[in-house]
Order: structure tokens, then C-alpha cells, then sequence
């Protein structure tokens, strides 16, 4: 029935693997909120929660060294979290420039 | 030992050892005399003997004369440099623009000083502002200052990169032709900017970024927080081209040509003209130039019937890298790289050989065999990464038993990718959900992985 090689039928199996893999992770993404929350690309994909990164953490986001890392974390303490990323503007060392530039690397998460 | 591996370590010594030494003619004389004396010998221990010294010697006389600058150097102007008002020369490299801002490395061919110009050669640094027609080849006069380098380790150190210019505006860069380069090189940089432009049309931003580094080895295009995270998980080596996108590109490729029937020899010349392609798409760097010797002598070996040995192979391709520039022993790219796959050669049987033996079926044997794997790679790299970033990653073992495979998928299915919206580009479709959410899935468990406890642990100096 199936004229093909054993390479002809893996090359075609790996194409139909792969295209019932997208279209079930387009179905199960629309109707499920926590595979959603696994797969999809939201605007905080790759990036770092200011409100629970620790110093270490926040040294890797460009532009922010061990000492900003630590006023962050103590500005955080103070006062209870961080509620936008206007907030950091009152820290010392950082301006609006660095708060543009942390703004493509980091998120404000809830407040735990 | 294997004789492979003690030529390649008597010759890594030869190159450690001269980063000590000045002299090149009486380390050169002392080479061809006991090259003399091996090859004219009859008595074996005294030929051993000359043999180990010729190659010891070829090491030192190799780093000499990669060190030496040469007259005419642009690393001779001294003081002088900062009277420099232009320079003369071709970008030897593809041009990387970000931020409005583009930065290359450009061969000098002449320096010009307010009252006289000169003739010379070596390397600079340039950072200007992003012009679009910019690429590698174009001839150019860039006006500006030479300044000392900022981080010099950034290119390995090289002798032959000895200055910067930074250039505030386009007016001061006057294109002069487009006339240099390689065809080849010029071909491979076109090829990986339409492969890229393919990735980035079929899918959203953070997986066509990830999906470059992965299949194109444009690691600069991925995030930097992503990027310091898996390299504190110890998982940044799957965003880098390596081996394992090697071995898919020959799996492919063979795969394919079965499914043409070609014959086992011309199989063979297509098979290596492809992975010899892929390595000058990826921009040769270390990783897949050792993968692409080490299958290529595999095949060989295979090809004219004699026993595969994967420690020669390996030993092979790093004699080939450090021949061609015996530098590399020091970048610290290169020292992972080897350690990864010796320490997975050499470690990994002999820890499946302490263990007991796998009589399970076949999921657990798989994960207890990548498990093996894994541990081997991380303490055969675990000393050199704690040296170079005073940094262990207990959580690496845990990260690549799971980023690992599905770091396979996704490459298996970048490449999948690329060739078929290369041929329909409305065919992205069918592929584009599964990536996107392969490469979400990795960032999260990444990013889980990291926040566990004691995932890495950093020692300060």
C-alpha cells in the first residue's frame, strides 16, 4: 500500500508529528488556561520579575550592577514591592533611559 | 595512550609553553633537527624521543609565529596612533547592527596622519552608526581617532586586533569599492541573512531569537537575560551551534539522500560539501569546526572501511583548529567545548561501568543513559567553568537531562522549517505553533530550574 522507504516514511512521519503537535497545542492553548500560561508568548516571556528576583538575578539585566541590584532589592523591602517600573525612578542611579532599557528585559509581577 | 591524543597533547603543550618563549629561530632549529633525527633514527627509543620533541617544538614555533605582529604592523604606531585622522581598509566580517549601531572588524591597509600617510596591516574595532547597505567586502576611509581597546579579551586577545574607533557619524565613513572579501565567505553571510529572514517572518520574536541561535549560531540575537540564565543552568550550550546541530544537519542530509538512492561515494562528497556548507553558514566557529572534522573523519573512516575511533576523531579536529590558529587553546569557548565532549568520550563509560547495568525498558534506559551523559559534560567542564567564572552549577546535570531532547526537537524542526518555507513560505503554519511553544516550554522550565535552591552558586573573588 505504502511504496516507501524507511526514510521516506520517518521524513514523512516527522512532518505529520510535528504538524498534529502544532495543532494540538493550538487546541489545547484555546481551552486550557494553564497550557496556555506553558506555551504561549507573552509580552514577560524571557524576562525578569522585579518583584521576585533576588540581587544575583538582577545583575544579569543590562545596565543594572550589584549596586542598583541591591537598591532595587532594598527599595522592595521598604516598601512592600514594586508597583510599575516608574516606581524605580526614585531609586538612586537609575534614570528614565535605564528604566527603558530595563523595561525590554524585566516585568513587574504581583506583589507577593 | 592513544597516539593521536598524545600528539595533540604533547602539541597543546608545545603552545602553552610558548607563551613563554621569545626566541623562534633556536625552537625552530631544535624542531627540524629532531625532525632530522626521527626520520633518519633507526634506534625506537631515540626516534620516540625526536618525535615528541619535534612535535613539542611545532607547538611553541606555531603560537611564535601567530604572536608575531610583523613590520608594518598597526600595532607598531605606539604613541603615535592617536594622530591617526583615517584609515584605509575593507570589513573582513559581517557587520552586526543593533540599536542604530553597527560594529565590525575592519583590515587596515593604510593609516592616514594629518601630514603623511602610511602603508600597514593588523586588525581595529569599529562601532558607528548602523548604515543599511553595510556588509562584509565593502572597501571604506573611515575618519576618526585609534584608541587602545577596552576589553581585549573579547577577542581572545589577538596581536593582530590592537585598536578601536568609534565613529559618531556616518559622514566621517566614505564607502571606496566593494571589491574584497571571499565569494564563499560573501555567499554564507547571504544565505544565513535569508535563513534568518525566513525564521523571523514564520515566527514571533523570543522563539525566531532563540530559533537563530539554535540552527544559525546567532547567539547575539537572544535575549541577554536569557541568555546569562541558561549559562548559569549550564544549558547555554544548546544556543550555541554545536555537535549536536552538526549531527542533525548529517542526519538530515543522509536521510535525505537515501531517499534519492544516491550511491555510497557520491552519498559520502554531498554529505561532506553539506556539513563543510553548514560550518561557513554558522560562521565556522570552534564548536562546529570540531564537529564538522570529527564526522567528517568518522565517514571517512567508515567510507575506506577502517575501525571509527571517536577519540582520534576528536583529536584530528583539534590538531586541525589549533593548526590554523594555535590562539584558540586559550579561548575559553574552545577549552569547553573539548572538555564537553573528551570528559563525555572518556567519563561516560566509565560511569556506566560503576553503575548497574541498565536492564530496564527502554524510557528509563533512555533517561538514565542521559543522565550519565549529562553528568559526564558537567564534570569534565565544571573545573574550567569554575576557573574562568568562579561559578558550579549543581543544577546543570537536572537542566540538560530535559532542555537537552527537547533542544533536538527544536532543532529538528528549525531545519525543517527553513527548508520547507524555503520552497513555500505559506507552510510555516504547519510547523510555526509546535516551535513557539517547544521554545516557551524551555524558557520556563529554564527559568524554573534557576530559581530553584543551590541551582547555581557563585564564588566571589
Amino acid at each position: 500500500m505504502f511504496p516507501f522507504t524507511k526514510q521516506e516514511k520517518h521524513a514523512m512521519l516527522f512532518v505529520a508529528a510535528l504538524s498534529l503537535i502544532s495543532t494540538g497545542v493550538t487546541f489545547a492553548s484555546k481551552n486550557s488556561r494553564v497550557i496556555r500560561q506553558v506555551v504561549e508568548h507573552n509580552e514577560n516571556l524571557g524576562k525578569i520579575d522585579l518583584n521576585k528576583a533576588d540581587e544575583g538575578t538582577l545583575t544579569i539585566v543590562p545596565g543594572i550592577g550589584p549596586a542598583i541590584a541591591r537598591r532595587i532589592v532594598n527599595y522592595r523591602e521598604a516598601n512592600g514591592g514594586i508597583r510599575g517600573l516608574e516606581d524605580l525612578s526614585g531609586i538612586k542611579g537609575i534614570s528614565s533611559a535605564l528604566i527603558e532599557k530595563i523595561r525590554r528585559y524585566a516585568y513587574v509581577g504581583p506583589v507577593s | 595512550m592513544n597516539a593521536a591524543l598524545f600528539t595533540t597533547v604533547l602539541f597543546a603543550a608545545g603552545i602553552a609553553a610558548g607563551t613563554a618563549v621569545r626566541a623562534f629561530a633556536p625552537i625552530f632549529g631544535i624542531a627540524c633537527l629532531s625532525l632530522l633525527v626521527a626520520m633518519l633514527c633507526r634506534g625506537k627509543i631515540i626516534s620516540s624521543c625526536a618525535s615528541v620533541a619535534t612535535v613539542f617544538c611545532a607547538g611553541v614555533c606555531a603560537i611564535l609565529c601567530q604572536q608575531c605582529a610583523g613590520a608594518g604592523h598597526i600595532a607598531d604606531l605606539g604613541p603615535s596612533a592617536g594622530r591617526v585622522t583615517a584609515v584605509r581598509g575593507w570589513v573582513v566580517e559581517e557587520v552586526k547592527k543593533e540599536e542604530g549601531r553597527a560594529t565590525f572588524l575592519f583590515k587596515v591597509e593604510e593609516v592616514i596622519f594629518p601630514a603623511s600617510r602610511r602603508s600597514c596591516h593588523g586588525m581595529i574595532f569599529v562601532r558607528c552608526p548602523a548604515i543599511p547597505e553595510q556588509r562584509y567586502g565593502d572597501e571604506l576611509l573611515i575618519e576618526g581617532g585609534l584608541l587602545p581597546l577596552r576589553f581585549p579579551e573579547r577577542f581572545g586577545n589577538r596581536s593582530d586586533i590592537s585598536y578601536r574607533m568609534s565613529v559618531p557619524s556616518s559622514y566621517f565613513i566614505r564607502p571606496t569599492g566593494q571589491n574584497k572579501g571571499g565569494i564563499c565567505k560573501k555567499a554564507a553571510i547571504r544565505c544565513r541573512e535569508y535563513l534568518r529572514c525566513r525564521l523571523r517572518q514564520s515566527l514571533k520574536p523570543v522563539a525566531a531569537s532563540v530559533m537563530e541561535a539554535m540552527v544559525l549560531g546567532e547567539k547575539d540575537a537572544v535575549s541577554p537575560v536569557t541568555y546569562q540564565q541558561m549559562m548559569r543552568t549550564g544549558s547555554v550550550h544548546i544556543l550555541v551551534v554545536s555537535g549536536t546541530n552538526v549531527a542533525v544537519v548529517f542526519f538530515i542530509i543522509c536521510q535525505l539522500l537515501k531517499i534519492l538512492r544516491l550511491p555510497r561515494w557520491p552519498r559520502f562528497c554531498v554529505t561532506a560539501l553539506f556539513l563543510v556548507l553548514y560550518c561557513a553558514l554558522t560562521g565556522a566557529s570552534n564548536p562546529v569546526v570540531r564537529a564538522t572534522v570529527m564526522s567528517l573523519v568518522l565517514m571517512l573512516a567508515f567510507q575506506v572501511r577502517r575501525e571509527p575511533d571517536i577519540r582520534t576523531a576528536c583529536c584530528i579536529s583539534l590538531l586541525f583548529i589549533l593548526f590554523l590558529d594555535p590562539r584558540q587553546l586559550f579561548d575559553i569557548g574552545f577549552q569547553l567545548s573539548y572538555a564537553s565532549v573528551l570528559a563525555i568520550i572518556i567519563l561516560y563509560p566509565r560511569l556506566r561501568a560503576l553503575c548497574p547495568p541498565l536492564t530496564m525498558r527502554w524510557p528509563a534506559r533512555a533517561l538514565s543513559q542521559g543522565l550519565l551523559v549529562s553528568c559526564s559534560a558537567w564534570l569534565g567542564t565544571a573545573p574550567l567553568i569554575f576557573y574562568h567564572f568562579r561559578m558550579i552549577s549543581p543544577v546543570a546535570v537536572l537542566a540538560n537531562l530535559f532542555i537537552v531532547p527537547l533542544a533536538g526537537f527544536l532543532m529538528f524542526s528549525g531545519f525543517s522549517l527553513m527548508l520547507l518555507t524555503s520552497v513555500a513560505p505559506f507552510s510555516a503554519g504547519i510547523f510555526s505553533p509546535a516551535i513557539e511553544a517547544g521554545v516557551a516550554v524551555m524558557i520556563r522550565l529554564n527559568d524554573a530550574l534557576y530559581r530553584l535552591p543551590w541551582s547555581y552558586i557563585i564564588v566571589r573573588q
